[in-house]
């Protein structure tokens, strides 16, 4: 269907009938998967081990995406109602896009922030 | 590698749909490090980075630079050329999946990707582009290995083709990497003379695996490219290719080695043989001594049998005019004055005894003469079956006027001496020496007093070894000194008596020469014995 949207087709009945079967059964599947066993912790970060957090994802989105989530999710737990959550949920989105440039344009502007609000 | 940087294999997954990346993902983030683009041109940047990915999974429609030109670009970048890459792609058509792979593309998965599946195919790929690195790092560990060793080393399969040879192989025989490989081995490296042979070893090999030359050190003359003959120390080891027999050899150039060893040989030849000059120098005086004294009385007993033909010439004459006429007492007379009976009766007692002294001192002489002759023209430079005993007495009759004022020599000879599997020239020159050694132990013993010491010579034999032992009363050698009495240089003669040779030259004589032993030791009354041990057959026709 994927191949089909692109180049400007409609695809059958058939086949939409079947991708909602399939989503049903995505949904169920999603639903029965077990609960993630890594506790996050909320616990607030200090400016300092924000930096520090930062500089690690920096470096993990260009070398190991899928460390790179597990670390941005922790932080957007971890910087939740803070003054820097709007900036990690923007970083969380670009890199959700693979918008990696975006990403790590957002880091540095936000590191700049943090340290411009220091001096 | 920054602090994050990971071990893990890292994967390249290239896809403009965000949620097509984060399915892979789920599938391959537990095992592999992810990054991932969104644009062919991100794709091509991040392929170029340090490290590069260890694999690329990449869909082929995308706006802009599809998959397809992606690849292109990545094989035609030599720093991208070898990362493996797998289409994921929608495109499940049987054409596409076949231009793909064309293109150079490892592995086609379709969409929707099995994850199970998508795995084992990802892993698979690694571990094969694994295997390949490892593969390339050992050939190259191999090739730096090989270009570094200064032995030649070569490999050639079962119809003695070069199939490689090391730098050195070009260094020592002359050619070009070009002129060897794809040439026969034996047509370049093995001499005329030795070819039928060598083609023969490698027929054999061929069917076999087995040949002459397999798994051991062995020394061979070689060609070099300007027709020069070296000498080689081969080494060569078999290899199981394709079900053929392939060897491996590495070669040493040992040409100047050997002829240093004969040069070295010819210096211990020449010092044998001036030991054996400075021997004959040293005996001469007691030698012409030795002569001196037959010679002497052989000249009175010439002067007497002058005399004495000179009266029986003057009586046979008185006798034959005599017997010519019977009557003539005028000559009857003369012979009664001049040939009185009781001189008459003298020469026919002394003449014989003066012919037998004469005899017996020309037979001395002659034995002098020949002893001389024997030990010092050195006739035979190889072994062959000789008489030891033969050997000896002519050592002991040239060393006779040098011990006879300080020992009397015994011989103590086994009768059932074989002959012996040797160099009689060389052993004289050890029994010269030991002989000596011996007499001048006697010479500068302290328990030296009016009676003559003794000097032993023994043999025996003991199976297939023969052993010649001398001894002597003298002061016997020092436990200390022991080890080192066969040292070259190694003397306890004052200054000018001995320049240390003589028994460096009897070890290498008996030990390296003849394969025999020489071992000191003392008598149990005192004195020094050194026993000289030798096998009796020669050790080529057992």
């Amino acid at each position: 269907m994927d191949d089909q949207l692109k180049q400007g087709e409609r695809p059958a009945r058939e086949q939409f009938v079947l991708l909602g079967s399939l989503l049903k059964s995505v949904i169920r599947e999603i639903d029965e998967l077990p609960a993630p066993s890594v506790a996050v912790s909320t616990t607030p970060l200090t400016e300092d081990e924000l930096v520090s957090k930062l500089t690690q994802l920096s470096s993990l989105l260009e070398t190991d995406l899928g460390r790179a989530e597990t670390l941005l999710g922790m932080l957007c737990a971890q910087v939740a109602a803070s003054d820097f959550e709007d900036s990690i949920t923007a970083i969380a989105k670009a890199v959700d896009k693979f918008a990696i440039d975006d990403a790590q344009a957002l880091i540095s502007a936000l590191c700049e922030r943090m340290e411009n609000e220091n001096e | 590698m920054s602090e994050f940087q990971s071990d893990r294999p890292k994967i390249l997954i290239v896809d403009d749909v965000a949620e097509n990346i984060h399915a892979l993902m789920s599938i391959l983030r537990d095992e592999f490090a992810i990054v991932a683009a969104t644009s062919g041109e991100k794709a091509l940047q991040l392929a170029a980075e340090t490290p590069p990915p260890d694999l690329v999974l990449l869909d082929i429609r995308m706006p802009g630079m599809d998959g397809y030109e992606v690849l292109g670009r990545l094989k035609n970048n030599p720093a991208t050329e070898s990362i493996p890459v797998i289409f994921i792609t929608a495109l499940n058509d049987e054409d596409n999946e076949a231009h793909g792979l064309d293109l150079g593309a490892v592995d086609y998965i379709t969409k929707p990707a099995h994850p199970a599946i998508t795995l084992l195919r990802v892993r698979h790929q690694i571990a094969l582009k694994k295997a390949q690195q490892q593969v390339r790092e050992s050939a190259e560990m191999l090739s730096a290995i090989t270009d570094a060793v200064q032995s030649a080393v070569f490999l050639i399969d079962d119809e003695d083709t070069i199939k490689f040879a090391n730098p050195a192989v070009q260094a020592l025989f002359g050619y070009t990497q070009n002129e060897l490989l794809g040439k026969k081995l034996h047509s370049l490296f093995v001499p005329e003379k030795d070819r039928d042979r060598a083609d023969v070893g490698m027929e054999a090999f061929k069917k076999t695996g087995e040949g002459p030359v397999l798994m051991k050190m062995q020394e061979l003359e070689a060609l070099h490219k300007d027709g020069k003959e070296l000498s080689i120390l081969l080494h060569v080891g078999r290899i199981r290719k394709n079900g053929r027999w392939w060897a491996a050899g590495s070669a040493i150039d040992i040409t100047e080695l050997r002829k240093a060893q004969s040069d070295l040989l010819k210096s211990q030849q020449e010092a044998i043989q001036a030991g054996r000059l400075a021997s004959i120098g040293f005996l001469a005086s007691g030698i012409a001594h030795e002569i001196n004294t037959p010679a002497q009385y052989l000249t009175n007993n010439l002067a007497f049998l002058g005399d004495s033909v000179d009266t029986l010439r003057l009586a046979l004459s008185t006798i034959q005019r005599i017997s010519e006429s019977p009557t003539d007492t005028e000559a009857i007379e003369a012979f009664k004055a001049e040939c009185p009976p009781d001189e008459m009766q003298f020469l026919l007692e002394e003449l014989p005894d003066a012919i037998s002294q004469s005899r017996a001192g020309i037979g001395h002489i002659a034995k002098i003469v020949q002893s001389m002759k024997d030990y010092s023209h050195s006739s035979r430079s190889g072994k062959q079956y000789e008489n030891l005993h033969k050997a000896l007495d002519s050592i002991i009759t040239i060393t006779h006027n040098a011990s006879k004022e300080v020992a009397s020599v015994i011989t103590d000879f086994d009768p059932n001496m074989p002959e012996v599997f040797c160099n009689i020239d060389e052993l004289r020159q050890v029994f010269l020496n030991l002989i000596m050694n011996a007499i001048q132990a006697l010479e500068t013993s302290k328990n030296r007093n009016k009676d003559l010491g003794k000097i032993t010579i023994s043999t025996q034999i003991h199976d297939d070894i023969v052993s010649v032992s001398f001894t002597d009363t003298g002061d016997g050698v020092p436990e200390e000194i022991r080890d080192r009495i066969f040292d070259p240089f190694f003397t306890t003669k004052e200054v000018g008596k001995g320049t240390g040779q003589g028994l460096n030259i009897c070890y290498d004589i008996i030990v390296n020469k003849h394969n025999g032993k020489i071992e000191v030791g003392n008598a149990p009354e005192a004195g020094a014995v050194f026993t000289v041990y030798l096998p009796v057959i020669n050790p080529a026709s057992k």
